[in-house]
């Protein structure tokens, strides 16, 4: 599935040039105002991670207790101050890198851990699927909160360990969807003809179960990453959070939101910034796979 | 065939394929985008409805707190300690048992809301030490248990034989009350506590929950289970339902031998989250709530059917300082910690002036408090002056440990740390699960050089708290040791007489403030709450709360 | 079949075991329920040695294991610590208010999200899958704790239509299971939404609209089925995550459920308590997976045990 438009030449009425300009034009026929929205937000998310500084400079440490609970449009505070005179707006940007971080390397381990079970207990059946699937089947029942604690207390708190458990958390959902998909497509036609044609395993995973299930697998990435940006939040919520000293999103808006009916913007600004960046993550996974998959763009009113 | 916001769009044969399809449909695209930005106000309307309700001021909803929102026969109390969990005072030392259990059960001694021993209204009307060892009490008469059952001497006997023995053993108080050797009946109404050794807190402690009188009867009649769920005791308010982690739903005792209560039901309900329950109060659903945080304060105070009741608790809270490691094992930098820190500035600012001023590890209502003691002053420059004088090798460098569930103090952790990297110092702060930190962290010393503690001497006596801080060995002491300090405590709880122990307390104090194993902070200053129908409730230091006068109207 | 079935039970009960261990590990070596209960007066270490052995707490792991387990299978999981009452049927009588609140909400989340997702699929780029994907989208970019105290300070603050918590009747029912549900109908209305858009583009859906079956018909008798299987999957799935993540909701609604329970044992360390809760939350759980495993041969001829 390349972008052949990049090689067509106008004039050229070859086959595939016209191939190319039909998928050029669903491809800019795709970018309404949603996703430009989203790229735009994904991109200001990105320089928040990478280079806070310039968006915010200044001195970071901004303790300053004459400036407490400021509302939004004070002198110097555009979103206001927080209990302890921090700037909102300046929490906001410092904690974008280590909400984002944490959200996605969590979805990176937790995905990576998940497709390679479920392709494995799919593909492959008898009692590595049973191993594997009593295994999800343990940390399904587990209840998430319950792990969360028990992990958090006996190995510690901390941000990698934040990350491992949201990665435990969040694999069984990838294993058991891929293998759902896994056991249909295994038995769909074209499969069935490839094996009989004598393709190998490997081949076979990789070149007619792997695609049909990389839909699948971005929605829920980008579902993902979005949840884990809530599921700190809530771990904070309960008291497991990482160091005060470095808000996450999810920390601002948990220990904000006794201020909810007083100083509003506490809690309210960290939230918007987890409502856009999840609103854009998922308008862009959508838009991914809509684009990636030419099957879906057949699909119209029924 | 459909694509993404156009419709029937035909890729154009004739037309240039990088254009905008269609040319002759100017109108249609025109149409089509102008949908889409229709599209996108429409859901930024939508978002900003959303966030409509956190714009408004609460104070605007206050007025609903003046209609009682339940039967008016009935008071409600929102409590965020949650339950109880066992009904039997001798297996608990939890606050949420205080709230609700100081109405079922009384003790021989009482303790008033102004901390000071009350004796008319105890189940002893007096006392006197037939010898250092032997303490004899007489007995209120007419008094009954809830189930009918009289209150008399063997009752108390009963009661203490079921704590010092081996049901007791098995429950959180006994160990304080080890000093007791045996109750004596003298006769119906006159009881001897003979005790091991001298026991100068001993009639304090026959407050406390351990002490609460149980009816014999009805224990024996029923077991020790059913007594947690089900108990009797002599106090204003019978149990009639418990749902753990919901409520508990109490009915007046009659017959209570200080007056019928006011009130004819009282619950108590467990509302853990503090948004939620300020929404109960503001809406009429409950008459007091406990527990207001200092974030809501101006919602109270700015609404004119809602009353706010600041009263100080006998907690402490403040940092221990680790003798043991680097660089907090070199007594100037110890020091030079203590002058760093504006205790002014952090009981203004971040708790809203809700705290007092301490200096030592007791608030001014418990024995062994000298109030001409000043606190620790504030002095950076001193603090600097130390450092240098210190000559420390290597970083000066700080871990310090507290409890992450406790988002005010949180604040205030930031605020010292601030304040010691002022001075120079650098700060690693580091949040960890509260169980963890009070019970394992702490005991075995593992919480870097600084950690958050918090006690509340409930017997507000010093010797509760100091021998458990400052004597070697104690199970929260694990790194201070000062041979002195251990033989003064020890005095201190071996003679009854009281000058003497204020005396010695005040060599304590001393040597604290010389070996600095710590830096108090403050007093907590607990917030309650009512609405305005609400009379006669007074706010109980110790959360042991009393409500056989309260009423609403 | 058959077999398959008690294979699963059998693994089953392994899980079961194999939770137990860890839950076991993870609290003697991390907490000292002595020295907690014992917080607030002044304990000597001789104390806290004296209550562990008289909680059964000073024998050898292995040896305390071996009798928990042997009373377990008996379903006796020991007296808690603070309640002093039996670890069961603490946790089973707060059962029903957990299974309430995770049946309520499951209910909302699927009301909302089937007809939203079906509809938002078939009628593709329309105001309605507009809606549908801005809704699902919201729905899970708020966290459940903001967004039930904006519920309980919208509906029972400002409108005093329902109180703000407690348990009781169904009005104190309603925000909890809204709360619950609306962020598992976000996710649901996108996973229903394109996994009816992935049948939606399957040809026998074009062969039977060749044929010329009405719309309805299609759906219902192609497209829903087939649907399903991944939707099933997530059901069950939903289920593990309300379950858990009913804590929250429980917490800011003072719903007293076993989340709540859990959550307060573990802090205390109530060991009986938490590994009652576990075990018996496991134990659901399993059940609801099993169930759903066993659907899929009624949904998918295709795959075989």
């Amino acid at each position: 599935m390349t972008m052949d438009a990049t090689l067509a030449h106008e004039g050229d009425t070859s086959f595939e040039a016209d191939l190319g300009r039909r998928r050029l034009q669903r491809l800019r026929a795709h970018l309404n105002p949603g996703v430009v929205f989203a790229g735009i937000v994904l991109l200001v998310v990105l320089a928040c991670v990478a280079v806070p500084a310039w968006i915010t400079p200044g001195d970071p440490n901004t303790l300053d207790l004459s400036a407490r609970l400021l509302g939004p449009g004070s002198p110097g505070h555009f979103l206001g101050t927080d209990p302890l005179g921090h700037d909102v707006g300046r929490l906001i940007v410092d904690g974008t890198r280590l909400s984002i971080s944490i959200a996605i390397a969590a979805v990176a381990l937790s995905c990576a851990i998940g497709v390679v079970l479920g392709l494995v207990s799919g593909y492959a059946g008898g009692w590595v699927e049973a191993v594997i699937m009593r295994w999800t089947d343990i940390q399904l029942s587990f209840p998430f909160i319950l792990l969360a604690i028990l992990v958090l207390t006996l190995f510690g708190g901390g941000i990698a360990n934040l990350i491992i458990v949201l990665a435990i958390t969040g694999w069984m959902d990838y294993a058991r969807v891929v293998r759902s998909q896994v056991l249909s497509t295994k038995e769909r036609d074209y499969v069935l003809a490839a094996r009989a044609m004598g393709v190998g395993s490997i081949g076979m995973l990789r070149r007619h179960i792997f695609p049909s299930v990389v839909s699948s697998i971005i929605v829920l990435a980008t579902l993902n990453t979005s949840i884990n940006i809530l599921f700190e939040a809530a771990l904070t919520f309960l008291g497991l959070g990482i160091s005060p000293e470095t808000p996450t999103w999810g920390g601002m808006l948990s220990d904000g939101r006794v201020y909810l009916s007083t100083a509003w913007w506490i809690a309210t600004f960290p939230g918007l910034a987890i409502m856009f960046t999840a609103l854009a993550i998922n308008i862009m996974g959508d838009w991914l796979r809509d684009t990636l998959d030419p099957h879906l763009s057949r699909a119209g009113r029924a | 065939m459909a694509y993404d916001g156009y419709t029937a769009l035909r890729v154009a044969d004739t037309c240039d394929g990088l254009r905008s399809p269609n040319v002759n449909r100017q109108g249609k695209e025109y149409k089509m985008v102008h949908r889409s930005w229709r599209r996108a106000t429409v859901a930024a309307a939508i978002a900003a409805l959303a966030l409509l309700p956190t714009l408004t001021p609460h104070s605007a909803l206050a007025s609903r707190a003046a209609t009682i929102n339940h039967d008016p026969n009935t008071l409600i109390v929102g409590s965020q300690y949650g339950d109880p969990q066992d009904f039997d005072p001798i297996d608990t030392f939890t606050l949420a048992w205080g709230m609700i259990g100081s109405n079922v059960f009384d003790a021989l001694v009482y303790r008033g809301t102004d901390m000071k021993i009350d004796k008319s209204k105890g189940l002893a009307t007096g006392w006197k030490y037939i010898n250092d060892n032997q303490l004899r009490f007489t007995l209120r008469k007419g008094v009954t248990f809830q189930d009918g059952e009289p209150f008399n001497a063997a009752a108390v006997k009963f009661t203490f034989d079921r704590l010092l023995g081996p049901r007791g053993q098995k429950g959180a108080q006994y160990f304080q009350y080890k000093t007791i050797k045996a109750v004596k009946v003298v006769d119906p109404y006159t009881v001897d506590f003979i005790t091991s050794s001298p026991d100068p807190v001993l009639i304090t402690k026959l407050a406390g929950y351990g002490a609460m009188i149980v009816p014999p009867a009805y224990i024996k009649k029923h077991g020790d289970t059913y007594f947690t769920t089900h108990p009797i005791g002599t106090g204003a308010f019978m149990v009639t339902k418990y749902v753990p982690k919901s409520e508990v739903d109490l009915v007046a005792y009659d017959k209570y031998w200080r007056g019928a209560p006011r009130m004819k039901r009282l619950v108590y309900r467990f509302i853990p989250e503090d948004a939620t329950r300020l929404a109960e109060l503001q809406t009429g659903h409950i008459d007091i709530m406990q527990k207001v945080a200092i974030a809501q304060v101006p919602v109270i105070k700015g609404a004119s059917d809602l009353r706010l009741y600041p009263v100080g608790s006998p907690t402490v809270y403040g940092l221990f300082l680790d003798p043991r490691q680097k660089p907090t094992n070199n007594l100037l930098i110890r020091q030079a910690i203590n002058y760093a820190i504006d205790r002014k500035s952090i009981i203004k600012d971040v708790l809203g002036g809700y705290g007092n001023l301490v200096s030592t590890w007791q608030s001014a209502m418990s024995f062994g408090n000298d109030p001409s003691m000043p606190p620790f002053p504030y002095d950076p420059t001193k603090a600097k002056a130390l450092i240098a004088q210190a000559h420390v090798s290597g970083p000066l460098h700080l871990k310090f440990t507290i409890d992450g569930t406790d988002s005010v103090f949180k604040q205030v952790a930031e605020v010292i740390v601030a304040e010691l990297e002022q001075v120079g110092f650098t700060v690693d702060l580091e949040s960890v699960d509260p169980t963890v930190h009070y019970n394992t962290n702490i005991p075995k010393g593992k919480y870097g050089n600084m950690a958050e503690f918090g006690w509340g001497g409930w017997t507000l006596d010093f010797d509760n708290t100091a021998y458990s801080l400052y004597h070697s060995g104690e199970f929260y002491n694990p790194g201070y040791s000062n041979p002195k300090m251990d033989s003064l405590l020890e005095a201190a709880r071996s003679t009854l007489d009281q000058g003497k122990r204020l005396r010695i307390y005040k060599q304590v104090d001393a040597i604290l403030r010389h070996d600095v194993p710590e830096a108090v902070l403050f007093q907590t200053v607990n917030l309650w709450a009512t609405t305005k129908n609400v009379h006669n409730f007074v706010a109980p230091p110790d959360d042991r709360m009393e409500l056989q006068n309260t009423y609403i109207q | 079949m058959i077999a398959y079935v008690v294979r699963r039970i059998a693994q089953s009960i392994l899980v079961l075991v194999g939770i137990s261990v860890i839950v076991f590990a993870a609290l003697h070596l991390t907490t000292d329920p002595a020295a907690a209960m014992l917080r607030g007066g002044t304990p000597t270490k001789a104390d806290i040695l004296a209550l562990r052995r008289h909680l059964g707490l000073d024998q050898p792991l292995p040896v305390q294991f071996a009798i928990f387990i042997a009373d377990a299978v008996r379903g006796n999981f020991g007296t808690s610590y603070y309640y002093n009452n039996p670890a069961f049927s603490l946790v089973m009588d707060h059962l029903p208010a957990t299974l309430e609140l995770t049946v309520a909400g499951m209910a909302v989340s699927l009301l909302i999200a089937f007809p939203l997702g079906i509809l938002s699929a078939v009628r593709r780029n329309s105001w309605l899958d507009f809606f549908g994907r801005i809704f699902a989208l919201l729905g899970i970019s708020f966290p459940n704790f903001w967004l039930g105290i904006m519920l309980i300070l919208i509906f029972a603050v400002r409108l005093n239509w329902v109180p703000p918590s407690g348990y009781g009747g169904i009005q104190y029912l309603i925000l909890p299971a809204v709360t619950l549900g609306m962020i598992l109908a976000g996710i649901s209305t996108r996973l229903i939404r394109s996994s009816v858009l992935d049948v939606l583009a399957a040809d026998y859906v074009r062969t039977a609209r060749a044929k010329g079956l009405p719309s309805l018909q299609v759906i219902t008798r192609h497209v829903v089925r087939n649907a399903l299987l991944p939707v099933v999957t997530y059901i069950g799935l939903q289920f593990g995550t309300l379950l858990g993540g009913a804590v929250i909701v429980e917490q800011v609604f003072s719903w007293p459920g076993v989340g709540q329970l859990a959550l307060g044992a573990v802090n205390q360390g109530d060991f009986p308590l938490v590994q009652a809760s576990v075990l018996v939350l496991a134990t659901i759980l399993i059940l609801v997976n099993l169930l759903v495993d066993l659907s899929y041969v009624f949904i998918d001829p295709r795959i075989r045990y």
